[in-house]
């Protein structure tokens, strides 16, 4: 299952590379300019977002995964956005042998650099890569479990709710298109790894708001978002 | 690149559609068994003997009427195991003590009881002694008991 996951991150690593074919294209023939020709802003005041996959985590994570998150972002230099993004989770596994439920708030902050070059200062259209560092804190309990007896007798039991939080570091690769005018939609894919992680003793400390399953190090991760350009000027500019 | 949006996002959706299709299986929370080896107290004597199990109050048959050196035989949450083994169509009880720890193999699989051999106990019928070469009962399997056999019969 592990190799089916590598392959569907690198067809999505592909699609990525097609769906801005002519824009890297053109970028690879501007690596012999010594600086780029965008150095002006291409956003002005903050651009509002909301992850619309948020909901429909279960596609691509065992169990019932599911939440809202809301972001924000400016463009602090040109091609240089500062990003927070603030939500909430929750994950559910019942089945035969386990009945868990975890959910949390989270907070991450970063930086985006656009890679894209843009011809003109009505191209917005931005292909990034980025940063974030990301805190959660969440509740977690074990409503049951049974252990796989099929001799003796069956043995079950339960956990009582339990507190814990999570810090990780993330590196996200994404596209974001202005499909009217302020209104964008993208997609990003994020690969995460866990830095600190809280520290139960039984059960383990298993699925982190905005990280995913933490009983792994690191984690692939994808989302898709719509966001909203709230335009206005920021400073002097 | 409104539209190659659309398309990337519903070829993605697909695939992991798909792929949670088949990902959508959990996998058992391990099995753990005591690894048990059988052999004669007269080391020139290499046959091997026949051997049944069944846990003590149980009605099901854990080993049947089985040539083997080597058997395998679950432990039960309680804090000892007791057996019915027959070797060689001779009747002995075993009993093994026993500490257990609730182990969390993953929050997919669930948890499950790993052991520690404190002591044993056994009537002599057939068997001739006991030793415990690693009281580490895991779901890796390993020799945990070695059971000698008088060959009188």
């Amino acid at each position: 299952m592990k190799i089916l996951k590598y392959i569907l991150t690198t067809i999505i690593s592909i699609l990525i590379l097609c769906s801005t074919e002519n824009a890297i294209g053109q970028q690879s023939q501007k690596k012999k300019k010594p600086t780029r020709n965008d150095n002006f802003f291409h956003m002005e005041g903050i651009r509002i977002g909301t992850v619309v996959s948020m909901p429909f985590q279960s596609l691509w994570n065992k169990g019932d995964r599911y939440g809202v998150e809301g972001n924000v972002e400016f463009e602090l230099k040109p091609n240089l956005y500062p990003v927070a993004e603030i939500g909430w989770e929750k994950k559910k596994m019942n089945q035969d042998y386990i009945n868990y439920n975890s959910s949390g708030s989270y907070l991450r902050f970063g930086i985006n650099y656009n890679l894209l070059e843009a011809e003109s200062r009505q191209e917005k259209d931005i292909l990034y890569i980025g940063c974030r560092y990301g805190l959660s804190y969440a509740t977690q309990q074990i409503e049951s479990y049974k252990i796989n007896d099929s001799y003796w007798n069956v043995n079950s039991g339960s956990f009582p709710s339990q507190n814990y939080h999570c810090q990780w570091a993330e590196i996200v690769l994404g596209l974001k298109g202005e499909i009217a005018k302020n209104f964008y939609m993208g997609w990003a894919i994020h690969y995460k790894v866990a830095v600190l992680r809280g520290d139960l003793d039984m059960p383990m400390a298993s699925f982190a708001p905005g990280y995913g399953n933490i009983e792994n190090g690191s984690t692939f991760d994808f989302s898709y978002s719509i966001s909203y350009n709230l335009p206005f000027r920021i400073g002097t500019r | 690149m409104n539209h190659s949006h659309i398309k990337i996002l519903f070829i993605i959706l697909t695939g992991l559609s798909i792929l949670n299709g088949c990902d959508e299986t959990f996998e058992l929370p391990p099995s753990v068994y005591s690894g048990i080896n059988f052999a004669y107290s007269d080391s020139s004597k290499t046959t091997s003997p026949i051997i049944s199990a069944y846990g003590l109050g149980i009605d099901s048959l854990l080993v049947d009427s089985v040539s083997t050196k080597k058997i395998s035989l679950p432990f039960s949450v309680n804090d000892n195991s007791a057996f019915v083994l027959t070797i060689d169509s001779i009747i002995d009880t075993l009993t093994i003590y026993h500490t257990n720890t609730l182990t969390e193999e993953s929050i997919e699989s669930g948890f499950y009881y790993e052991y520690k051999i404190t002591s044993i106990n056994f009537t002599t019928n057939r068997i001739d002694s006991v030793a415990i070469p690693d009281s580490t009962v895991t779901s890796i399997w390993n020799e945990n008991l070695e059971i000698y056999i008088n060959d009188n019969n």
